[in-house]
């Protein structure tokens, strides 16, 4: 039972300290004799006051209140209170599971097993994938929950949420802690595709990344906090799933490393990182020893910034200089700035591909 | 409505020697449109993120109305966010899209419908409710996002740089659609960009960071005219402000600044400030804004002690003003913005005046204003 919330929130109101304290089970009794009881499961002593809140092991945890004169109706309240964050704890803890809850773990947990001894092309047996829907082609996302342990998230409530947003059934299979693999329904594909008047060329990667960017939006709006989303191409669960999840754990492994701050991770953006990724670790210092050691003095926060726009609206300069609020000319003294220094112009094709690769390795190193 | 006390927050990532955020400490009132500005990495969305409950808050109290919020859900917290990177639900409608939130809500059909129309109304997007998202534009787009957080009727909006995908004559006309659209639903704002043309325009107050700290949190007429330290003041203003390192000197009962091609008289109250202070003979740096540097024959006679013999480097011609950029005033090159038809041309010379009534002295040492830090 975390009381840290509740502490918090009396503090603010009382502008008094409030801490929950823990003495042995006996003395607390004694105190409750002894002491001037204002209930049953209050106490004042010394100035402070004393509420009961639950009996771990042999000790009794306590509230302690900074001033001793509580109005009774106060006390009540808090009483009212201590009981109902008691009741919310014990809710949790005898909360049944639904069978597709408990279904999906053991799906989960199948998953971790095989990944974790090696066995990356297995299908799925027979017991794990009746009555769930697992040979109709599926969307697959990863889900990673990047919000703080005190928030709590409950899978019928993320179910739900996810189903009202695909608008159909979804299959949800809990991995590791704060990891979901989604398995959407396609029919999301076939909408757009119907949609699609003549002359239309929304490709099926712009159709899977306007879907990841819709779905993170309404997380981030309905859910407990933020996360971070990679997405695949559509497969069949009972087949591929293993080999899916292995992509998806890279596509995201890949996007957290090289795009901090991104939190949807697309595969199709990523190929040049999972190709770098891929260099063996002696060939990655040579090249940054070579390249990285003129590039890195003239690093700075600013030149990161300017070169990251740079790159991502295609090297114009206008467009990038608009972006960043700047003079035209400021740019160019920059990119100057730049080529003095380490003698690479990023506004020549062949110097720039160099560079971004050196950036991106840079990022990574930086960061380790 | 309400409105979000932030008290000495803190954000500090894993590994970082440094914190992101540094004890931002502000009361902001209900209704008010506060816009915080910045360059990038100053600390402006992760603020912004934390209130929105994205972030975890690493110290500090976050209150919204009389609720603590630090450990509330960004769903529970009664806010709405209308965020650069916002992304429509691909295939609902517009309605849907509006909808959406609601219906989770368990509201009635009949109420989602009566707010999601008005919300369309106020937008102006009526017409294209039965649309997907694919058929709009961007602009449209960013209405219908508007729409979005409109129907939740929620305390407060939190807004980061929602305009800035826009092309320009896009930008500005919806800047205006969002003043007006506070003034309608009188809703708290919390407004993030790193234009300050947005920031001067739009918001009630404005809060300059810089490198994770708050430099000055005031109205835009304050921070324009009353800049409390370098930063801030070369930050807001477009040109920006000039800065001359210099000294003071007494002549003659009065007092002098000077700095290489620059010799001018404080006016008496500001040098009456500057001396009590203890400045007089000091290093210190002035700041002079390009439109507070004239060269009409009247304000050149009528100030002899604060003109100054310039060369003119660059010109740049907008039409109804124009930009030079001059030596000689100083060590470094300094913008005068003058009218557009006063005909300079570059290389050659020219007398201005700088209106020290309106001049700015900073501490060379701390950058703060002598005057109004």
């Amino acid at each position: 039972m975390n009381w840290e919330r509740m502490t918090k929130q009396l503090e603010a109101v009382w502008e008094e300290p409030v801490r929950v304290i823990r003495i042995p089970l006996h003395i607390w009794a004694q105190r409750a004799r002894t002491g001037e009881t204002g209930g049953l499961s209050n106490v004042m002593q010394a100035g402070k006051s004393y509420f009961f809140l639950q009996e771990k092991g042999s000790d009794a945890e306590l509230l302690e209140i900074g001033r001793a004169e509580i109005a009774a109706a106060e006390r009540r309240l808090l009483d009212l209170l201590i009981d109902s964050y008691r009741n919310s704890g014990r809710k949790e803890q005898v909360r049944g599971q639904s069978e597709e809850e408990k279904k999906a773990e053991m799906i989960g947990e199948w998953c971790n097993r095989q990944l974790e001894n090696g066995h990356n092309e297995a299908d799925m047996p027979e017991w794990l994938t009746s009555n769930m829907s697992l040979y109709s082609a599926r969307i697959p996302l990863l889900l990673y929950g990047d919000y703080s342990n005190s928030r709590k998230t409950s899978y019928s409530d993320l179910k739900k949420l996810l189903e009202s947003f695909f608008e159909a059934e979804v299959i949800l299979i809990p991995l590791m802690e704060k990891e979901w693999l989604i398995l959407g329904s396609e029919g999301l594909l076939a909408a757009s595709r119907e949609d699609r008047g003549g002359g239309d060329e929304e490709s099926l990667e712009d159709a899977l990344s306007s879907i990841c960017s819709g779905l993170h939006e309404m997380l981030s709006n309905e859910w407990v906090g933020e996360c971070h989303l990679a997405i695949h191409y559509p497969m069949v669960p009972a087949i591929s799933i293993l080999p899916t999840l292995i992509r998806l754990r890279e596509t995201m492994q890949l996007g957290k490393a090289f795009h901090v701050g991104d939190n949807i991770h697309l595969p199709w953006e990523l190929r040049l990182e999972k190709l770098l990724n891929a260099v063996p670790a002696a060939e990655k210092n040579d090249f940054l020893e070579q390249v990285l050691k003129t590039v890195e003095r003239v690093m700075d926060d600013e030149m990161i910034s300017t070169l990251e726009m740079f790159f991502a609206l295609d090297c114009n300069v206008s467009e990038t200089a608009k972006k960043l609020y700047i003079h035209r000319n400021t740019l160019l003294y920059r990119l100057d700035k730049f080529k003095q220094e380490t003698r690479l112009d990023v506004r020549s094709f062949s110097d720039a591909v160099l560079v971004r690769i050196a950036f991106l390795l840079y990022k990574v190193t930086k960061r380790k | 409505m309400a409105g979000v006390r932030l008290n000495h927050i803190v954000k500090k990532y894993p590994g970082n020697n440094e914190a992101t955020v540094k004890d931002f400490h502000l009361e902001i009132k209900d209704k008010e449109f506060l816009v915080l500005v910045g360059a990038s990495g100053c600390g402006k969305s992760t603020t912004l993120r934390m209130i929105a409950g994205l972030e975890e808050i690493t110290e500090g109290e976050l209150y919204i109305g009389d609720r603590l919020v630090n450990d509330v859900a960004p769903k529970d917290r009664d806010i709405a966010m209308v965020f650069q990177s916002y992304a429509l639900y691909p295939h609902m409608t517009v309605y849907q899209n509006m909808a959406f939130g609601l219906k989770l809500r368990k509201f009635k059909k009949a109420d989602i419908d009566k707010r999601v129309r008005e919300a369309a109304k106020i937008l102006d997007i009526e017409h294209l409710l039965d649309r997907k998202p694919k058929a709009l534009s961007g602009g449209q787009r960013q209405r219908v996002a508007l729409g979005r957080a409109i129907v939740r009727e929620p305390q407060v909006f939190l807004m980061d740089e929602p305009l800035s995908n826009l092309d320009a004559k896009l930008r500005v006309q919806m800047r205006a659609e969002l003043s007006k659209l506070h003034k309608r639903l009188e809703t708290t704002i919390i407004y993030v960009t790193h234009d300050q043309t947005e920031a001067m325009t739009m918001g009630d107050r404005i809060v300059v960071m810089d490198k994770g700290v708050i430099q000055q949190a005031a109205t835009p007429e304050e921070i324009y005219h009353f800049p409390v330290n370098m930063f801030v003041a070369g930050f807001i203003g477009s040109p920006s402000m000039n800065f001359i390192n210099g000294s003071f000197s007494d002549q003659g009962g009065s007092l002098y600044f000077k700095a290489p091609g620059i010799s001018v008289e404080v006016p008496e109250g500001k040098a009456k400030i500057l001396r009590e202070k203890g400045y007089s003979g000091k290093e210190v740096v002035l700041g002079i804004r390009p439109e507070d540097i004239h060269d009409e024959p009247l304000f050149l006679e009528g100030s002899p002690n604060s003109v100054v013999n310039a060369h003119i480097e660059v010109s740049e011609n907008l039409g109804h003003e124009m930009y030079l950029y001059i030596n000689g005033v100083g060590p470094n090159t300094v913008t005068a913005r003058v009218d557009g038809r006063a005909g300079f041309k570059e290389g050659t010379n020219v007398k201005l005046a700088l209106d020290m009534n309106k001049a700015h002295f900073f501490d060379k040492e701390t950058t703060v204003s002598i005057l109004h830090g």
